[in-house]
C-alpha cells in the first residue's frame, strides 16, 4: 500500500467515525476531504445506512417478562426434574411448568447434612456470635442492614442441625414469615429497594418448604399431611398478607409481588391436594401439632393414594361465571374481579370462557389499557408471560396436533363451572 | 461501548455469587445490544430472540469463570453471543433466509403497523440480510463497530485481535457489504 494511500486511510477512517456518530454528512466528509474518491464515498454511504441498525430494539413481546423469563430459565436449568415424564404428580407438573423446576430452595434441602465435626464448629461459631451479642443485633436486621447477612446464616444454621424434615419443613415456613415481617418493617422505614430482595427471600423459602412436602423422602405419610394442613394454614395467610401488600408496594415491585404470590398459592394448592388425597388421616389429626411430628411414625401409613385428581385452580372465581346466552351488562368489571381475586383464573375466563364475538374493539382496548382505578395485579403483558406456562401444561393435557374446545378446557381447569355459553 | 461502570461490576459480582436478581437486571441492560448483534448474524427476529436468551444462560453458566482483565463485561458477553452463533449455523446447516421469504409473512401475521414501521423492518431485514454474506469476522467487525458504535479498541478486545488488524478487516468488510447491499437492491 502505498504512503498517500494510508494517508487517505486515516482520513477515511476519521470519516467514517464522523459518519457514524452523525458528526458529518457522507458529503461534509468529501467536501472536508477532496482527497477521497468515489470508492470511499461509497463506503461512508455503507455507513450511514448501517446507522439505521442502531436503533433496532427486540420486540416488545420479547422484552415483556424477559427477565422473569430468563430467571425461570436458570432456576429450571439448575435443577431439572429426574424423569418429569412419568413420575412427577400433576401439582409437581404445575410447579415445573409455572415456575420451572423450582429452584429457588437450592443451597437450603439441597445441602448436605453437616459432618459431626462441621456441626460443632457451626455450634461454636453460633455460641461466639451469641457471646459477641451479634445475634442480638442481627435478630432485628433487615436486608440491606450490615447483619442482615448473619441472620440469614443463623436461620441457615437452624436447618442444618434440625432433626428431621418436617422440622426443614415449618423452619423454612417460619422463616418465610420473617421475610413478610421485614417487608412490612422496611415499607414503614420507606426502604422500598430492599423489598425486592425481601421477596425473594420468601419465595425461596416457600419453595423449599414445597419440595420437602412433595419430595421429602424420609416423611412419613402422617409426617407429610401434617406438614400439609400445616402449609394451608401458614400459607393462606401468607397469601393474604401479599395480596394486601400488592396494593401497598409501587408499580415496579408488583411483579415480584405477584411472583410471590404464586408461589404461596401453589404450595396451598398442593396441600390442600395432599388433605384431600388423605382425607381419612386428616380427620384423625383434626388439631395436628407440630410437636407430634416424630420419626418412625410410618406404622399409620396410608395405601398409595388413587390417581391424582384434575387440578383446581388455586382460587376460585368471585361467584359462578355468567353463562347466560347474552354478554352480561357488568362483562369488563366480573373480569377485573376474577383477575384481581386470581390471574390465573382471569386470564381463562377472559381467554376461554366468555364467547370471542363478546369483546368487541373496544373491550380488546379496554383490557389492554387496564384502567388505572381497576386493581391492578401487575403489568398486562409481564404477567401474560407468567401464565403462559400455565398455559403450555394446558398443552400437555391435549394433543398438539388439534385444536382443543375452549369449553373442554375450561371444563379440565374448573371442572365445577356451570357450561360455556 | 461505554466503559464498565461501578454499578455493572458490582452486578456482575453479584451474578458471580448466584444472585439471580442482579443477572435478571444485567440482561435488561444489555438485552437489546445482543439481540441486535444477533439478528444481524441470523436475519431471523424470532431465532434472534431465542438465541439471545441462549446466550444469557450460557453466560449465567459461565459466570463463575469470568474475571475483569482490563476488558468490559460485554466483551466477554460478545464472544459467547458469537460462539452461539457458530453454533447455530453448525448445528442447523442454516443460511441466511431470503428477505423475501421472511418479509412476506411478517406483513401478513404482525399486528397492524404503520407503514414506518414496516419500513423499517425492511430496512433492518435489508441489512441483516447483507451482513450475513460477509465472512464471520467481517459481520463482527461490522455490527460492533457501525452498528453498536464501538471503537478499533474495543473491537480488537472483542475479537482478540489488534487494532490494525480489525482496520483493516473493516475496510474490506465494507466493501464487501457495499456489493452485497446492491446485489440485495437488484436482486428484489
Amino acid at each position: 500500500m502505498s504512503m498517500e494511500r494510508e494517508r487517505i486511510d486515516i482520513i477515511l477512517d476519521r470519516c467514517l467515525d464522523d459518519v457514524r456518530l452523525g458528526k458529518k454528512s457522507v458529503k461534509e466528509c468529501l467536501r472536508a476531504y477532496p482527497v477521497l474518491n468515489e470508492e470511499d464515498v461509497s463506503l461512508l454511504e455503507v455507513v450511514e445506512k448501517l446507522k439505521a441498525g442502531s436503533s433496532l430494539s427486540a420486540s416488545s413481546e420479547f422484552h415483556s417478562g424477559a427477565e422473569i423469563r430468563i430467571k425461570n430459565l436458570i432456576l429450571s436449568k439448575s435443577n431439572p426434574p429426574s424423569n418429569p415424564a412419568s413420575e412427577e404428580t400433576i401439582y409437581e407438573r404445575i410447579k415445573r411448568t409455572l415456575f420451572g423446576a423450582g429452584d429457588y430452595s437450592r443451597g437450603l434441602t439441597h445441602r448436605k447434612r453437616f459432618s459431626f465435626a462441621a456441626l460443632l464448629a457451626v455450634i461454636i461459631f453460633s455460641m461466639l456470635l451469641v457471646s459477641s451479642g451479634v445475634v442480638i443485633a442481627s435478630a432485628k436486621a433487615l436486608p440491606g442492614d450490615i447483619f442482615y447477612p448473619i441472620k440469614l446464616s443463623l436461620e441457615t444454621t437452624r436447618l442444618s442441625i434440625s432433626q428431621s424434615e418436617s422440622d426443614d419443613g415449618l423452619l423454612h415456613l417460619e422463616f418465610a414469615s420473617r421475610r413478610l415481617n421485614e417487608i412490612d418493617q422496611l415499607l414503614a422505614l420507606r426502604r422500598t429497594a430492599e423489598v425486592n430482595q425481601a421477596l425473594n427471600l420468601y419465595a425461596r423459602q416457600v419453595s423449599a418448604s414445597l419440595e420437602i412436602l412433595l419430595e421429602g423422602k424420609n416423611l412419613t405419610e402422617t409426617q407429610r399431611v401434617i406438614l400439609a394442613h400445616e402449609y394451608e394454614k401458614l400459607l393462606s395467610l401468607n397469601v393474604d398478607r401479599l395480596n394486601d401488600l400488592l396494593t401497598k408496594v409501587p408499580s415496579d415491585l408488583q411483579e415480584v409481588v405477584i411472583f410471590a404470590l404464586a408461589y404461596s398459592k401453589n404450595s396451598v394448592l398442593s396441600s390442600q391436594d395432599i388433605l384431600s388425597r388423605t382425607q381419612s388421616i386428616v380427620d384423625k389429626q383434626a388439631e395436628p401439632d407440630p410437636v407430634q411430628i416424630v420419626p418412625g411414625a410410618s406404622q399409620i401409613s396410608t395405601e398409595s393414594p388413587a390417581e391424582t385428581a384434575i387440578p383446581t385452580p388455586t382460587m376460585q372465581p368471585l361467584g359462578i361465571p355468567d353463562n347466560s346466552a347474552t354478554k352480561p351488562s357488568n362483562f369488563r368489571e366480573t373480569a377485573v374481579d376474577w383477575w384481581a381475586n386470581d390471574p390465573v383464573a382471569g386470564l381463562f375466563f377472559r381467554d376461554l370462557y366468555w364467547p370471542e364475538e363478546w369483546f368487541d374493539d373496544e373491550d380488546f382496548e379496554w383490557f389492554e389499557n387496564w384502567p388505572e382505578e381497576w386493581p391492578k395485579p401487575g403489568n398486562w403483558s409481564d404477567l401474560r408471560s407468567t401464565i403462559e406456562p400455565t398455559l403450555e401444561y394446558l398443552g400437555t393435557k391435549f394433543p398438539v396436533d388439534e385444536t382443543p374446545d375452549p369449553s373442554d378446557i375450561i371444563q379440565t381447569v374448573f371442572p365445577t363451572i356451570p357450561p360455556r355459553p | 461501548m461505554p466503559a464498565t461502570k461501578p454499578e455493572e461490576i458490582n452486578l456482575v459480582e453479584r451474578a458471580r455469587n448466584g444472585d439471580v436478581d442482579a443477572f435478571g437486571v444485567l440482561y435488561k441492560l444489555h438485552l437489546d445490544e445482543i439481540y441486535r448483534y444477533i439478528f444481524f448474524r441470523v436475519s431471523n427476529d424470532r431465532d434472534a430472540e431465542d438465541l439471545t436468551e441462549q446466550v444469557f444462560l450460557n453466560v449465567w453458566e459461565a459466570l463463575p469463570e469470568f474475571e475483569y482483565q482490563g476488558k468490559p463485561f460485554t466483551s466477554w458477553v460478545y464472544r459467547i453471543a458469537h460462539n452461539i452463533v457458530i453454533d447455530y449455523y453448525r448445528s442447523n446447516n442454516k443460511k441466511p433466509v431470503p428477505i423475501e421469504e421472511l418479509y412476506s409473512d411478517k406483513l401478513i401475521t404482525d399486528h397492524p403497523t404503520t407503514l414506518q414501521k414496516v419500513i423499517e423492518n425492511e430496512e433492518y431485514q435489508m441489512l441483516a440480510n447483507a451482513i450475513s454474506k460477509l465472512t464471520d469476522e467481517q459481520q463482527q467487525v461490522i455490527i460492533l463497530r457501525f452498528i453498536e458504535g464501538f471503537s478499533h479498541r474495543e473491537v480488537a478486545e472483542v475479537l482478540d485481535k489488534n487494532e490494525g488488524a480489525c482496520r483493516m478487516i473493516q475496510f474490506r468488510a465494507l466493501k464487501a457489504l457495499k456489493e452485497s447491499l446492491l446485489e440485495s437492491r437488484i436482486g428484489r
